[in-house]
């Protein structure tokens, strides 16, 4: 046959009796697993950072590749990349993930996961409090100091967020953007945490022709669709809204619980 | 795919891609097993193509880095690709099929095929259907999916996980 073919193809010849023991993650190479982590999205890269050095270093190569792009497509200044610091980098891809939470959030896909139950417990030091003087004040749970007072110069908003009474709301420690506010009308509301404009509102999707999973043998976990509402649609119209008690608000997903003994988790996925 | 043609008389002509299509070439594993491919399938994989392009797939190609096991389902996959009729609903199915009963090894096996070879289409399934196992996931849980050993101290894990504490809000409970 020709010679140029079997170059052309032709492996490192150690390789060839690599079938004896099962592939692992590591014979992929740098250059595939690269093309693997493309895949994946700011949070669960630093997630995947942590699994062995070999993924650490790759993914650290990868998130200065990110930050460049977004520096050039966010059309601010160019400085060396290798002028990073281990600081700002963090910083950057802080910055990365919190606006990937805000569109979520606000635009992407939502899977709605619901299921029986009265309470809900969620680790995280801040709790976030709408009081009636229309202030909203962030509590450090640790200290029961106010860390941060979001507005405190007039009234919060002077947009109504809500024609009704709002239960609860809470946003991500580090989110600066966005709110997620819930009340007796049942309807998740997005809201811009600076101007309190509404940004979105989600239901459940009323389907009840939708297979029930059933993931555990001691509950029934249902899977439901949200939708968003748009600007127009009358909320009365709308079946299936039980108020909203309680809430939480997690990376790209929100915990709610409601007044007739349902918890349900909305997923937000990326558009 | 390939339209009837007729001539000016109103003869069927079979296309030129007919007739390559009939034509066979002998895939070669690193084991030694031979697979005998279409043409036109086999010229899906960029790698194949432009070796037939330079006129070097001639005869018994080898591809000393894809085992019998892993090429016999590459082939698999490239002839679904290249089949006549087959609607694009067809293949997105057969797509999901063919990666849905894989395990982790065999993925890899495939990924490393499918960058080797340059088919895109394949490659691309294969690293999101890699990449869906990971979303969402503990550390400890794409640690023991993907067989990795930690080579971190706890020090060091725990230092890394502090920098980037954002990151470990919401992650799925491993029974998800």
């Amino acid at each position: 046959m020709d010679p140029k073919a079997s170059t052309s193809l032709s492996p490192p010849p150690a390789k060839s009796r690599r079938r004896a023991v099962p592939t692992t993650f590591d014979a992929l190479g740098n250059d595939v697993l690269c093309m693997i982590f493309a895949f994946l999205d700011v949070v669960q890269l630093i997630r995947c950072a942590t699994v062995c050095k070999s993924w650490n270093i790759v993914i650290n190569k990868l998130k200065l590749v990110q930050i460049q792009y977004h520096k050039q497509t966010d059309s601010v200044s160019l400085s060396d990349v290798s002028s990073f610091s281990e600081k700002s980098i963090n910083i950057e891809m802080e910055r990365l993930a919190m606006e990937q939470q805000r569109l979520s959030l606000q635009e992407g896909p939502v899977d709605i996961f619901q299921w029986k139950g009265h309470s809900v417990g969620y680790e995280d030091p801040q709790a976030v409090v709408g009081c009636v003087d229309g202030k909203v004040r962030v509590f450090d749970m640790y200290s029961r100091k106010i860390s941060q007072i979001i507005k405190t110069l007039r009234r919060l908003w002077d947009t109504r967020v809500s024609p009704n009474v709002l239960y609860s709301m809470h946003h991500l420690r580090n989110d600066k953007s966005t709110l997620v506010v819930g009340g007796i009308d049942g309807v998740l509301r997005i809201i811009d945490q600076n101007s309190g404009e509404v940004l979105s509102r989600c239901i459940m999707q009323d389907n009840r022709n939708v297979s029930n999973h059933s993931t555990d043998k001691n509950r029934v976990v249902e899977k439901k669709k949200a939708i968003r509402l748009s600007e127009d649609d009358r909320i009365d119209l709308m079946p299936n809204r039980p108020p909203i008690t309680c809430l939480a608000v997690g990376m790209q997903k929100v915990v709610t619980t409601h007044s007739d003994k349902h918890i349900r988790v909305w997923k937000f996925s990326c558009k | 795919m390939a339209p009837k043609n007729k001539n000016p008389n109103g003869e069927n002509v079979v296309p030129e891609v007919q007739q390559k299509k009939t034509q066979a070439l002998i895939l070669k594993s690193s084991d030694g097993e031979e697979f005998s491919i279409s043409k036109s399938a086999a010229g899906l994989s960029v790698a194949i193509k432009n070796m037939m392009e330079d006129d070097c797939a001639g005869g018994v190609i080898p591809l000393p880095l894809v085992d019998g096991g892993t090429l016999a389902r590459v082939i698999t996959y490239l002839n679904k690709h290249a089949e006549d009729g087959a609607s694009d609903e067809d293949k997105r199915k057969f797509d999901e099929e063919f990666l849905s009963g894989m395990e982790v090894d065999v993925l890899c096996d495939v990924a490393l095929a499918g960058n080797y070879l340059d088919i895109r289409g394949l490659f691309h399934d294969v690293c999101q259907r890699i990449v869906n196992g990971m979303k969402n996931k503990s550390v400890e849980w794409v640690r023991k999916t993907f067989r990795i050993e930690s080579d971190f101290t706890a020090e060091e894990e725990e230092q890394i996980k502090k920098e980037y504490a954002w990151a470990w809000e919401g992650v799925d409970s491993d029974a998800d």
